[in-house]
């Protein structure tokens, strides 16, 4: 039930994200909403649930955006591992640390996925890049992450609530 | 350490992490069809994408009603100075109207103009990302698209077709830096190469690059494909000059184009399959 229920919320983030997505977009800019789900749930979970949830995500991301197809599975699956490999030794549950380890994190991912699109192939424009993509997109993405923890946190504890009735 | 190493969960993540890799050079490989998996989610997706897209479009929409009422008076007097202007373009236009079906019958005689075969497809999704200019159209292999076709809409051109599965195909467009389009300046001949750049596709511009020493291209200049490059098919409109600087000390000009397409608001398409 709980993993259904995870998978569910990531499906559904990952689809308003590419639909209402543009609604949301400041000055071309959106936040990843499954990406900050996984974080979420990364936090409270362990290596091999999160690493699933995670791939998961990437594999939509993968089938709908990617380039390569594999890429933002890989990128999304260890995120989320090292995530809870981390937050299993230190984590205490604060709105604070899941705002900050989703700015950290997106900014890891989305500078990755910049490397991997831009600088191997000997373009972009690494300063330009940051300041107008990796950083706003990470802060976004905190924001909104701020703004949705406690239904993530609701959502999240679903399924586990539900386990523990039973 | 040692037991993680040995564990169950280290096994696993090697064999998804190579299982990944195998598919990631899969997908390098040229196809003409995405794999069975890629197709299969595109399939189920795309009609929910369109469902949500449609609803947020709804929602925009309801919103924009509730816009002020001193908005509306700003705008009331701005449209009224506006049309007076579009009463005096419109009797100029008038009369280079008949000028133009003059010539135009002229033409016709000269112009041998290929028919072009066309499929029209809605916006299902659009990039949701923050690196590409890309999005989703809701037809693929069973309404003819092929990998490497022009879309184009009513303004001009927009790109081409990435990737295609049984009903959906995805699109990259002009703006995006994986784009190179060869170009011609209408008025002068000038050939030239328009690019995508990630700097200007925030604006809806693009590159136009290696124009050569002797161009003599000028602001506002129409840009048209030139039909090299073996995509797209030559005549179709790309935008306008925006600004030409001429870099006396290079091997080339640049110059940015105003694309004809205004990139944030495209719902429907055509693909050009023939």
């Amino acid at each position: 039930m709980k993993y259904t229920v995870r998978a569910a919320a990531i499906i559904f983030a990952f689809i308003l994200e590419c639909t209402w997505g543009s609604f949301l977009n400041i000055q071309g800019i959106s936040p990843c909403l499954a990406f900050a789900l996984v974080i979420m749930i990364a936090l409270e979970s362990e290596p091999l649930e999160s690493g699933l949830l995670g791939l998961l995500a990437g594999v939509l991301t993968d089938v709908l955006w990617g380039r390569v197809f594999g890429f933002n599975a890989l990128l999304f699956m260890y995120a989320a591992i090292l995530i809870s490999f981390i937050s299993g030794e230190f984590y205490k549950k604060s709105e604070f640390v899941t705002v900050w380890t989703t700015f950290l994190m997106t900014v890891l991912v989305q500078f990755i996925s910049y490397i991997f699109t831009y600088t191997v192939w000997g373009t972009g424009n690494l300063p330009y890049a940051l300041f107008r993509y990796v950083i706003p997109v990470a802060a976004y993405t905190s924001v909104v992450q701020l703004l949705l923890y406690k239904p993530f946190e609701v959502l999240i504890a679903f399924g586990v609530e539900r386990r523990g009735r039973q | 350490m040692n037991n993680f190493f040995r564990s169950k969960f280290f096994i696993v993540l090697i064999i998804i992490t190579l299982l990944i890799f195998a598919l990631m050079i899969l997908s390098t490989i040229s196809r003409d069809k995405e794999n069975f998996a890629e197709d299969g989610v595109g399939i189920v997706v795309t009609p929910v994408q369109r469902f949500f897209y449609s609803i947020g479009t709804s929602t925009q929409n309801f919103f924009e009603r509730f816009r002020s009422i001193a908005d509306y008076r700003q705008e009331n007097e701005t449209l009224k100075s506006r049309v007076k202007e579009l009463e005096e373009d419109s009797r100029k236009l008038y009369t280079l109207q008949n000028e133009n079906e003059r010539l135009k019958s002229l033409l016709q005689l000269q112009e041998d103009k290929a028919e072009l075969k066309t499929v029209a497809a809605k916006v299902s999704a659009k990039d949701a990302g923050n690196w590409y200019y890309d999005f989703t159209i809701n037809r693929g292999t069973s309404s003819g698209i092929k990998k490497k076709q022009p879309v184009i809409n009513p303004d001009g051109l927009v790109g081409y077709v990435s990737e295609v599965g049984t009903t959906w195909a995805k699109v990259i467009t002009i703006i995006d830096e994986a784009s190179s389009v060869g170009a011609i300046i209408n008025r002068t001949g000038d050939r030239a190469i328009v690019e995508g750049n990630l700097e200007l596709s925030e604006d809806g511009t693009c590159k136009l690059a290696y124009i050569s020493k002797g161009a003599s291209m000028t602001v506002g200049d129409y840009v048209e494909t030139s039909g090299l490059g073996g995509i797209y098919p030559a005549g179709l409109l790309i935008g306008r000059v925006k600004n030409f600087t001429a870099d006396e000390q290079g091997l080339y000009h640049n110059a940015v184009v105003e694309t004809a397409v205004n990139f944030e608001k495209i719902d429907e398409v055509l693909v050009i399959i023939d």
